[in-house]
């Protein structure tokens, strides 16, 4: 991460993060056991309560892509025959295995003991985690998360899902660590991300000021990071979260504008809402692209993959399967597209942004599908005409930086020349 | 017993022609060789032309057989018609007796052939259908450039920070090349980076391939110097820890490799079908 | 008199325009676009300048034989441009047989390309007492066709060869086309006067012309190469936004606007005062675009403005599955080789083209009345006919506005923003 920014909760995070995988690199002598699982619908609260560590395989891939090593690791997995349209965060992870598997810090992952995968609605994972069951001859467990096609969880289906927690994931976890469940240690961890929620979200909603003294894409995909991966219900998450909230009201107070690889951004001209994931690879260069235009993203849809939490949900230590329950079934790639769309018609409006932006990534279709609609239906509720931009994920041959720049600067013209429509 | 036989190699882009007098099944020696460029003339004359150069330079009184491969329209004096792969296998040998593949460059497609050592074809892949790697494509870029043909492979060398184009498709590289011109990338960089982009991708045919010895690069870009260090450069980066990297090389007369194994096809075949008659004799005056 | 410019810098072709204080078209300039964008915008402005100066001339002459001399003067002065840049052709082909063509064949080779050059230049001579013909408006097209042809008819493939003349023509024509050259209203007008005889009314309205002061106060730059146009940025637009004034400029009740160039497509929903409301663009892969019906044509062996009149004569529109360049090109042989004819099969090309303008143009928001189409490709027969079509399948009655300057629109509103600056 850029040099710019000194913030005491970024280096929390480094520190925390450095930590996280130096202990993974010793789980073989340690004997921690090690489960893998994925963002979306993760079970971290649960992982923990049996003392086991997570692996977030999306965590790595993106990394990877940050740190420009994705391109070698997909054509290694493109030589072992994985064709040129699967995923290429599976890709990435595929490469990184069969070059060594070291983690994005260069230390060696450990091998998991479980594979436990939340389907929350990409298929992409299950076929993920056969590839791994087939390279490290595992365990697998899954949660089956129901997809909310009519917009609300149903009470049978979250009836369901506790069978499952109890009759498959907690005996699955059990065996593979080789010790009980216990309650009270969950209910322990549910409280601590209870807790990390609220400052979160005080940090989604800060995005509301103007000027907004986050970017809520670009830099809000780092503050999510902890929660998101393997920190939440952690003492370091609760930590982590409280000094972000605290540097952010600050900032608030003060009426900065958001911290920019290249330093803070004042002068904000453009507020937007962004739908689809960032592309990693030329992460700066699209961050850039923004700032250069002093346009600020206020508020997006990617950052609520790892739960969502702005429209009143948290973790309940009363009810502590039940709520690790609604976590997956609320995760925005398990939302049906009416949701989708509300959701972003809501942003525009609550957060007042001139515009909106879908980044269309080739490796996803969880998130692709269907977002030209979404596009139109948001022009059409909240009458501002959206961009539509198309990269990937980690994969550098999609990024093209020009056509994307022409695009953006386009846009940002345009909502110049309507606003001077407008007073003329 | 010498017999006298031509090969005609008619591209996409160019039209070759050899005439050898053989003896043996492999052995040989050019008496001519000559090419033209189409530039959207009618085939069927260029060939005409090019033919008449070389016969009056070999300046030979008759020829037993006329082979042609390549596009190789009908031409009315051809004996017979011989498949690219096999002709340009049997050409590269002649050139150079270690080759045991060779990839051939053309105008619009690339394609690399695996043999043995009597020029044996084993195996054999093509582009996947896209001018990204080849001649036309390059020729397209060099002229948005403002660089003439032979300046390509000199300037490509002199790159300091190459920038790789897509070698997904020939309309996109073509984008990225703007796009890298517009951001102030030089014209060495650009075309190192083409020239890395089409080299990826003859990695990717060659490596396709089992072969035991060195690839013959054959075709109007085997004098390409920039291509040529972009392919060496690729095939080093992918050689294995154990495995020494493909070697690669190439002649001053590549591009006339398939009319010499055409030449060479032809005079085998005469020789085994023992024909009678002659093919093509010179008018006598 | 003062004016502003306003400069298109496309992939392709760089376009000028050249508007008075009353936002009225002076001249328009085009030229091909080359790496050298500080040159390629120079050619297209000075192009736009002579196009004005002739204007001047026209505005001076008010006999009704006016229109028939001035595009003789016109024709004549074209000519002087070609034969300069035929004169810089030469001594630079001669420079380079002296530097690079074998010793036994270096008189043989000077005595082929004067000849060559001789004959191009008569034929352009004969060519100026024909009645106009239609033909690419650059000196890279007419010399090269014409120097091809006799070429092939001098080359001898024992000596001075075909392909050794090719190749000399092809290093220096790169180096005429990426020099400055003087090719300006001044340097030629008369010359043309002379050709066209020297008439009393037509020589004073020239030197008229030629006193008149045009002054642009104010340059507005706009596509591909826009960023690197030595203008500040304040002097730079996106080509979307001229897109839209420039089609609103010409066609006021125009509200949506599709443009097809050499490597984007844009589809354009403007409002009543030519602001953009909304507008979409391909993404990387420019399939549907200029590019892609280039390399068809490479691979049909055929120059680009060929493409379109052949796909006329289709009966029978063949279904063509992949608008990838890639496949395109396969299915392409692949059909020509089932025996599918080949106007059937650039008809079926040229409908998939538009077909993915049509996503694009849907996922603008539509297409509205009136509906205009510009861009390079808007000149090409065979894409209109299948853009009518597939307007009318999906939208129902819609008036098509095609404009013969289409491929001037976004220059026009480059202009028209500098003109409001200027103001």
């Amino acid at each position: 991460m850029a040099e710019a920014l000194k913030d005491r909760s970024m280096l929390l995070q480094k520190e925390m993060i450095a930590r996280h995988f130096e202990r993974l690199a010793r789980a073989p002598e340690t004997g921690e056991p090690v489960v893998y699982t994925f963002v979306p619908g993760n079970l971290t609260e649960l992982i923990r309560s049996f003392d086991a560590l997570p692996v977030l395989p999306e965590i790595n891939a993106l990394q990877s892509g940050m740190r420009k090593l994705s391109g070698d690791y997909i054509a290694e997995a493109e030589r072992a025959g994985h064709s040129e349209d699967v995923c290429t965060y599976v890709k990435c992870d595929i490469g990184m295995m069969r070059s060594g598997n070291l983690g994005p810090g260069g230390l060696k992952l450990p091998k998991p003991d479980l594979l436990l995968l939340s389907y929350t609605g990409c298929y992409t994972f299950m076929k993920w985690f056969e590839l791994l069951r087939e390279e490290y001859d595992c365990p697998t467990v899954m949660f089956h998360v129901p997809y909310q096609g009519d917009g609300v969880l149903e009470p049978e289906h979250r009836s369901y899902m506790l069978r499952q927690l109890r009759e498959q994931v907690i005996p699955a976890l059990e065996k593979a660590t080789g010790r009980k469940y216990d309650e009270d240690k969950l209910r322990h961890n549910l409280a601590l991300s209870a807790q990390a929620e609220d400052d979160l979200v005080a940090v989604l909603q800060a995005g509301k000021n103007r000027p907004s003294p986050i970017d809520g894409y670009f830099g809000t995909v780092y503050y999510v990071g902890p929660i998101f991966s393997a920190f939440r219900g952690t003492e370091e998450g609760v930590e982590y979260y409280r000094t972000l909230r605290a540097e952010v009201e600050e900032r608030a107070a003060l009426g900065l504008g958001p911290i920019t690889p290249d330093g803070p951004l004042e002068g904000e001209r453009y507020r937007l809402v962004v739908e689809g994931p960032p592309n990693w690879t030329s992460f700066r260069d699209f961050w850039k692209m923004f700032s250069d235009e002093k346009a600020v993203v206020v508020a997006s849809t990617y950052t609520k993959v790892g739960g969502t939490y702005d429209f009143g949900f948290r973790h309940d230590p009363d009810d502590p399967l039940g709520t690790l329950a609604d976590y997956c079934s609320g995760c925005y790639t398990n939302l049906n597209l009416p949701s989708r769309i509300d959701m972003i018609s809501r942003y525009i409006e609550e957060y007042q942004a001139d515009g909106f932006l879908i980044n269309s990534v080739k490796s996803c279709n969880s998130f692709s599908a269907g977002q030209l609609m979404i596009l139109r239906e948001v022009e059409k509720r909240t009458g501002i005409p959206g961009a539509f931009i198309e990269s990937d994920l980690v994969d550098p041959r999609y990024f093209s930086a020009a056509n994307i720049k022409n695009r953006l600067e386009s846009y940002f013209q345009m909502i110049d020349a309507r606003r001077l429509g407008k007073t003329a | 017993m010498t017999h006298i036989s031509a090969g005609i190699d008619a591209g996409s882009g160019a039209v070759k022609v050899a005439i050898m007098s053989t003896d043996g099944d492999i052995d040989g020696t050019v008496l001519s060789q000559e090419s033209a460029r189409i530039r959207r003339r009618e085939v069927a004359k260029v060939v005409d032309e090019v033919f008449e150069a070389a016969v009056s330079a070999a300046d030979v009184g008759e020829i037993h057989y006329v082979a042609t491969t390549g596009e190789g329209a009908d031409f009315p004096f051809a004996t017979g018609h011989f498949y690219g792969m096999t002709t340009h296998a049997r050409g590269a040998l002649f050139l150079d007796p270690r080759a045991r593949a060779v990839l051939d460059v053309g105008a619009l497609h690339t394609r690399a052939v695996a043999m043995d050592a009597r020029g044996r074809v084993l195996d054999y892949k093509m582009t996947s259908q896209c001018a990204s790697g080849s001649g036309q494509f390059l020729e397209n870029i060099a002229r948005y450039l403002g660089v003439s043909h032979d300046e390509i492979g000199q300037l490509s060398l002199e790159a300091r920070q190459p920038e790789k184009v897509s070698s997904i498709c020939a309309v996109l590289a073509e984008t990225d090349v703007i796009n890298m011109v517009s951001r102030g990338i030089t014209t060495q960089d650009i075309l190192r980076g083409v020239h890395e982009s089409m080299a990826d991708r003859f990695v990717r045919l060659l490596r396709s391939l089992q072969f035991d010895g060195p690839a013959f690069v054959s075709g109007g870009l085997a004098s390409d110097v920039g291509l040529l260090g972009a392919l060496r450069d690729g095939l080093a980066k992918k050689a294995g820890k154990t495995s020494a990297p493909l070697e690669v090389v190439t002649h001053a007369d590549a591009i006339f490799a398939g009319a010499i194994g055409a030449a060479l096809c032809g005079g085998f075949r005469y020789r085994k079908l023992g024909q009678g008659g002659v093919a093509w004799a010179a008018a006598t005056a | 008199m003062s004016c502003v410019v306003g400069i298109d810098l496309g992939s392709t072709t760089t376009k000028a325009v050249i508007l008075d204080e009353n936002c009225e078209v002076l001249g328009r300039g085009i030229t091909n676009s080359r790496s050298n964008y500080d040159l390629a915008a120079a050619v297209a402005r000075t192009e736009g300048f002579i196009n004005a100066r002739f204007g001047l001339v026209e505005q001076q002459l008010q006999a009704t034989e006016t229109a028939a001399m001035v595009s003789r003067l016109r024709r004549a002065f074209v000519m002087e441009q070609i034969l300069q840049q035929l004169r810089r052709l030469e001594q630079l082909m001669l420079e380079e047989t002296e530097r690079s063509a074998p010793d036994h064949l270096k008189s043989a080779f000077r005595a082929s390309i004067e000849e060559i050059c001789r004959r191009i230049a008569v034929e352009e001579e004969q060519r100026f007492k024909q009645p106009p013909m239609l033909r690419s408006d650059f000196f890279r097209d007419a010399a090269g066709s014409a120097f091809m042809r006799i070429a092939e008819q001098l080359a001898d493939p024992a000596g001075v060869s075909f392909d050794r003349l090719v190749g000399v023509y092809d290093k220096c024509i790169i180096r005429v086309e990426n020099e400055p050259l003087d090719l300006d209203f001044r340097d030629h007008i008369g010359d043309a006067l002379r050709r066209v005889g020297n008439p009393p009314g037509l020589a004073d309205a020239v030197e008229y012309a030629v006193a008149r002061d045009l002054e642009p106060s104010y340059t507005v730059g706009t596509g591909y190469g826009r960023a690197r146009l030595p203008f500040p940025k304040e002097q730079i637009r996106s080509e979307i936004l001229c897109h839209g004034l420039g089609a609103h400029a010409m066609f006021p009740g125009t509200r949506t606007v599709l443009d097809i160039g050499g490597q984007d497509t844009k589809a354009i929903q403007v409002d009543e005062q030519g602001i953009v409301t909304n507008f979409q663009m391909n993404d990387r892969c420019a399939a549907g675009c200029g590019r892609y019906l280039g390399y068809i044509a490479d691979e049909m062996n055929l120059g680009l403005h060929e493409l379109g009149p052949l796909a006329e004569q289709s009966k029978r529109c063949v279904k063509i599955n992949s608008t990838c360049t890639v496949f395109a090109g396969a299915e392409l042989r692949e059909r020509l080789g089932l025996g599918e004819k080949r106007e059937d099969i650039l008809a079926g090309l040229h409908r998939a083209i538009v077909i993915r303008a049509m996503s694009l143009l849907a996922r603008s928001g539509g297409v509205s009345d009136e509906f205009t189409f510009t861009g390079g490709v808007a000149k090409n027969p065979a894409a209109v006919h299948a853009i009518r079509d597939l307007v009318g399948e999906n939208y129902g009655e819609r008036t098509l506005n095609i404009s013969p300057d289409s491929i001037y629109t976004g220059a026009l509103g480059a202009a028209l923003f500098a003109s409001r600056i200027a103001a």
